[in-house]
């Protein structure tokens, strides 16, 4: 009896208003006001990150959604018993909160990153949008120790120099200070005055099609090189030896001169040497190309900086300013920087979180696609190997691979100075909350056809 | 089956008279595609002039007969240091303008004045310093670009760099220019060329000069495809893109349209039945004509034509005349035929008559938009539901425009204005609902993400949500009458953001592919016209209440 009763009292004074249509209307429309504002924001910023962090996944937003949810619930509630002219409401209804709970399962379960593997080589580092600190310490400078990890979310966390994220170390504490979300990176190579340091050259490579220029700097006194298509430029200090392929190698001679060796694979051994200065140029002798060498330093150092831009680009990265012992540093995403205590030294690494997966993708071959007479991609594909299949598997635009709960899909690929590809990115996604999603689709679409159909039958035979 | 169906396409298109120049039909290779002359001229002299025709202008402002785009960018070919001097370049930027000391109140330039202009260098500079950084380009960068393209294409035409015969090495599918071709294939083409122009100018009979002229483009065309003969396609096949460009379907189409609008008028201003009837059989001629157009484009570019903003209009456009049937045979009233037609014109006059903004232009696809049957379904699913509201929003124009005139929203003659808005609503609601969902499954099935929050799809979203709103409203008698003859005008703008704005005003996202610019004047009338107008119709309403 009492239970008959208080189940009337929930249903007129809880369910009722909470499966009201006033209520609906005013949680619909908050949802479209709030998730509205979020395209704008990304617009503003051109980033879709800031966008998720501050809107979509906040706590109002979410607050809502739970709004939306106990909305959804009640009304379901307050058609029982339910009947059979009820399928489509009931269906609709329910197939929100089962897309809804997908969703969630998938926030929290779900892996969503990407994996990069180099032409002929392996992976099974994933990496995801979240971002950590770590702090390693030593005291030799050999053996590292892990001593602090925490994820970094600057968004629904911010820091400032009055309110500083601190992170104890030894004697004194690390502070994050400042989070600057698009920063372009200014390498800038000055001379130096210490004689320890290696040297550094600036470099022009071109001929009538192409031209490129680049640093090269020495660090820590040892050789350099960079790779540039089908050659290799070389910074030598002394450590260097050929081996094969097309290269030219640099090495430094006094404050004013270096000496270089322009070595060819096509006639197996050195084409040409001399001395150049800044300033002076000669023919390398493949592909047409001519070396200019732009600026020389005997002895060099490049120093970074972040120049905070209004908006995100694809050159653009996020950095940390910090204070350790007075001192006042930058660390940009996905480097890492020294620290040096009383007796002990740190390395601080900022960077995206990475998760290994228990086994390698090795990429064996990649194509694209162009459109005739232009370099516009109009396909690409991956070929790669995974443990225990085996024969070779290709992955192109929307033709995934599904390998232990894991899909990997083509993404886009990384180019070298030439135009030739020379990675391939894939999309690397766990969805424990897909079939959820898909059964809520299901429904939704069942349910509201089913829903509009039935209220069309029925104004007719009320009308005719 | 599908084979028979352009046969029987071809057959039909045949039947209208093409102009009959095989030299308009002979390929180019360009922007990643082969496309007949005739295409390629009219694509070139859009970008250079801003206009499908060229319009000489002397000093006093009088003008010779419109010239075609054939016809221009063959002389330009042909004698290149005749035009360095025609002021025929357009520049509308003002900004641009104003950074390089170009006159304001002018259009037109001369490629002389622009190439020697002192201060593009450094505009180019910068431009370039901006792409290479990657970083997003404002309206000013976007208009030196396009001054940057003008120029280039100008230097390509006279400098011989029209790509018009395969490569002779046979791995390469990039085709050789007019410069690197052999002295006797130049000859022949520099000689189809000379015949083309001269059968504008030229004296005697036109007929045989025309003949003369296709001889001489036949000529060549065997000459250029002993290159690579796998390399040219049949003559058929780019004929038919020839035949498209100059039949304009999608103009015939809303010219009938429009006709049909007139007609509805007449048929209620004189209450005759027989002004109904003529006005579908307009609607018949123009849908024919619509259909045949998209017909075309799919046989041209092997693609469901819904891949950017102008098809998607059409698209649209195409829909609601769909709907519009339906709706007419189960409610058998005329004024949705009225409201039908009138939207159907109006998304036909934008996408023909705002070619600057809309690109109308037959353009390859993103890797990610290739051979892929869900884009297709979720892209047609969404775009059939905004012809739903767009319908929607025609048939509450009409019954406003009789709440002004004097009927109360509460008469049977409003309610039975709002019962089938209301169900054209629903229509639209299950249709989005499926699109966005489809759109999600796309996502998933391309790059692993059912939902992440994209403007385009999220403006989807914030729409469905909006007309659901406006329906549990309905349902709560919370929106009246008025309110949903109101309501569904009011929501057609998040339609319109989720359409146009986030690719032409937001700019933001995966969509980019869709991205444009220009036309916001436009829309921001049409959408301050329409608030005016349910505005007007509250307050007449209010005061005579």
């Amino acid at each position: 009896m009492t239970f008959l009763y208080l189940g009337e009292v929930i249903k007129s004074k809880v369910v009722k208003p909470l499966a009201s249509l006033k209520f609906a209307v005013v949680v619909i429309s908050a949802i479209a006001v709030i998730v509205a504002w979020g395209t704008i924001i990304e617009a503003k910023y051109l980033d879709a990150k800031i966008a998720q962090e501050t809107v979509y996944h906040s706590w109002f937003a979410y607050f809502v959604f739970a709004l939306f949810a106990t909305n959804l619930i009640a009304v379901i509630v307050d058609r029982y018993p339910w009947k059979n002219h009820h399928i489509g409401f009931i269906s609709a209804h329910i197939g929100i909160l089962v897309l809804l709970l997908g969703s969630l399962l998938t926030r929290y379960y779900g892996v969503d990153g990407s994996l990069s593997v180099p032409i002929g080589g392996t992976s099974s580092q994933v990496m995801v949008s979240e971002t950590d600190i770590l702090v390693y310490t030593s005291l030799n400078g050999e053996s590292f120790r892990k001593i602090y990890e925490a994820p970094a979310n600057f968004w629904s966390h911010p820091v400032s120099a009055e309110k500083p994220l601190k992170i104890p170390l030894a004697t004194k504490d690390l502070l994050i200070t400042d989070f600057v979300p698009y920063a372009l990176v200014d390498n800038k190579v000055m001379e130096s005055s210490d004689a320890n340091d290696g040297s550094a050259l600036r470099f022009q490579i071109s001929n009538d099609r192409f031209a490129q220029s680049n640093w090269l700097v020495s660090k820590g006194n040892r050789s350099e090189e960079i790779s540039m298509g089908p050659a290799r430029v070389i910074l030598n200090m002394g450590d260097y030896k050929y081996t094969s392929g097309n290269a030219l190698v640099l090495t430094p001679m006094d404050a004013e001169k270096v000496h270089y060796d322009v070595y060819s694979e096509r006639l197996k051994g050195k084409i040409n040497s001399g001395t150049a200065e800044a300033g002076a140029h000669f023919n390398l002798g493949w592909m047409n190309l001519e070396f200019r060498l732009l600026k020389y330093h005997q002895h060099g150092r490049s120093e970074i900086k972040f120049v905070p831009r209004e908006q995100s680009s694809p050159e653009t990265i996020s950095a940390l300013k910090f204070i350790y012992n007075g001192k006042e540093g930058w660390i940009g995403l996905n480097s890492t920087v020294r620290l040096f205590g009383d007796s002990e030294m740190y390395v601080v690494a900022y960077g995206n979180r990475r998760i290994s997966l228990d086994f390698d993708v090795a990429l064996k071959n990649f194509e694209v696609g162009r459109y005739q007479g232009t370099m516009r991609a109009s396909s690409y594909q991956s070929v790669v190997r995974v443990p225990g299949v085996d024969k070779d598997i290709t992955i192109s635009m929307n033709q995934p691979l599904e390998y232990r709960g894991f899909t990997f899909y083509q993404a886009s690929f990384q180019e070298d100075e030439m135009g030739k590809p020379v990675t391939s990115v894939f999309s690397v996604n766990y969805d424990p909350g897909r079939w959820l999603k898909y059964l809520g689709s299901i429904l939704i679409v069942f349910g509201s056809i089913h829903l509009f159909y039935r209220r069309w039958k029925r104004a007719r035979v009320k009308n005719g | 089956m599908v084979r028979i169906f352009f046969l029987f396409l071809l057959s039909f298109g045949s039947a209208f008279a093409d102009s009959g120049f095989t030299f308009e039909t002979l390929p180019v290779q360009n922007g990643g595609r082969l496309k007949p002359y005739d295409t390629f001229a009219r694509e070139s002299l859009m970008l250079l002039h801003g206009s499908a025709k060229y319009k000489k202008e002397d000093a006093e402002g009088e003008s010779d007969k419109p010239r075609q785009a054939a016809n221009v960018i063959a002389t330009i070919i042909l004698v290149p240091q005749m035009w360095e001097d025609a002021p025929f370049i357009r520049v509308d930027h003002l900004g641009l303008k104003s950074a390089m000391d170009l006159p304001k109140d002018r259009k037109y330039f001369k490629p002389s004045e622009l190439t020697r202009n002192p201060r593009l260098g450094v505009l180019l500079g910068e431009l370039n310093t901006k792409r290479a950084a990657k970083e997003k380009l404002n309206p000013f960068d976007q208009a030196a670009q396009r001054l940057e393209s003008q120029l280039v294409l100008f230097h390509e035409l006279q400098n011989g760099g029209l790509r018009v015969a395969p490569n002779t090495d046979k791995n390469s599918t990039t085709w050789l220019s007019l410069a690197e071709l052999t002295d006797v294939q130049k000859e022949a083409y520099f000689n189809a060329l000379k015949t083309y122009t001269t059968t504008f100018t030229g004296n005697g009979e036109q007929a045989t000069r025309i003949a003369e002229s296709n001889e001489a483009a036949e000529i060549f065309a065997l000459k250029a495809q002993e290159n690579n003969p796998e390399q040219y396609p049949p003559v058929q096949q780019l004929s038919i893109e020839a035949h498209y460009n100059s039949l304009a379907p999608f103009q015939w189409a809303w010219i009938f349209y429009a006709t049909a609008v007139v007609l509805m008028f007449l048929s209620s201003l004189f209450q005759n039945r027989w002004f109904y009837v003529v006005s579908w059989a307009s609607v018949v001629v123009a849908f024919a004509m619509h259909t045949y157009g998209f017909a075309l484009r799919v046989y041209i570019t092997h693609r469901p034509p819904v891949s950017n903003m102008y098809e998607t209009v059409v698209w649209v456009a195409w829909g609601v005349v769909v709907f519009t049937t339906i709706f007419s045979i189960v409610k058998k009233k005329r004024y949705i035929l009225l409201a039908g037609a009138m939207v159907a014109t109006i998304a036909m006059i934008v996408a023909d008559r705002a070619p600057l903004i809309l690109d109308g232009s037959l353009q390859p696809l993103e890797p990610v938009l290739r051979s892929n049957l869900w884009l297709i379904i979720h892209v047609m699913t969404i775009s059939l539901s905004y012809a739903a509201f767009f319908l929607a929003l025609g048939i509450s124009n009409v019954a406003l425009f009789h709440v002004v005139r004097g009927y109360s929203p509460d008469s049977s003659l409003i309610k039975d204005y709002v019962d089938t808005c209301y169900k054209t609503l629903q229509v639209g609601v299950v249709l989005l609902a499926a699109g966005t969902i489809l759109g999600g499954v796309w996502a998933d099935y391309s790059w692993g993400r059912f939902w992440g929050w994209d403007p385009k799809e999220t403006w989807a979203l914030i729409a469905l949500l909006g007309y659901l709103a406006l329906l549990h409203g309905r349902l709560a008698g919370l929106v009246k009458n008025f309110g949903m003859l109101a309501g569904s005008i009011i929501a057609f703008n998040l339609v319109m953001m989720a359409w146009y704005g986030v690719n032409f005003v937001l700019g933001a996202g995966l969509h980019s592919y869709g991205f444009g610019a220009g036309g916001i004047e436009y829309v921001a009338a049409f959408v301050g016209l329409e608030f005016l107008y349910v505005f007007f119709a509250f307050v007449i309403n209010l005061l005579r209440a």
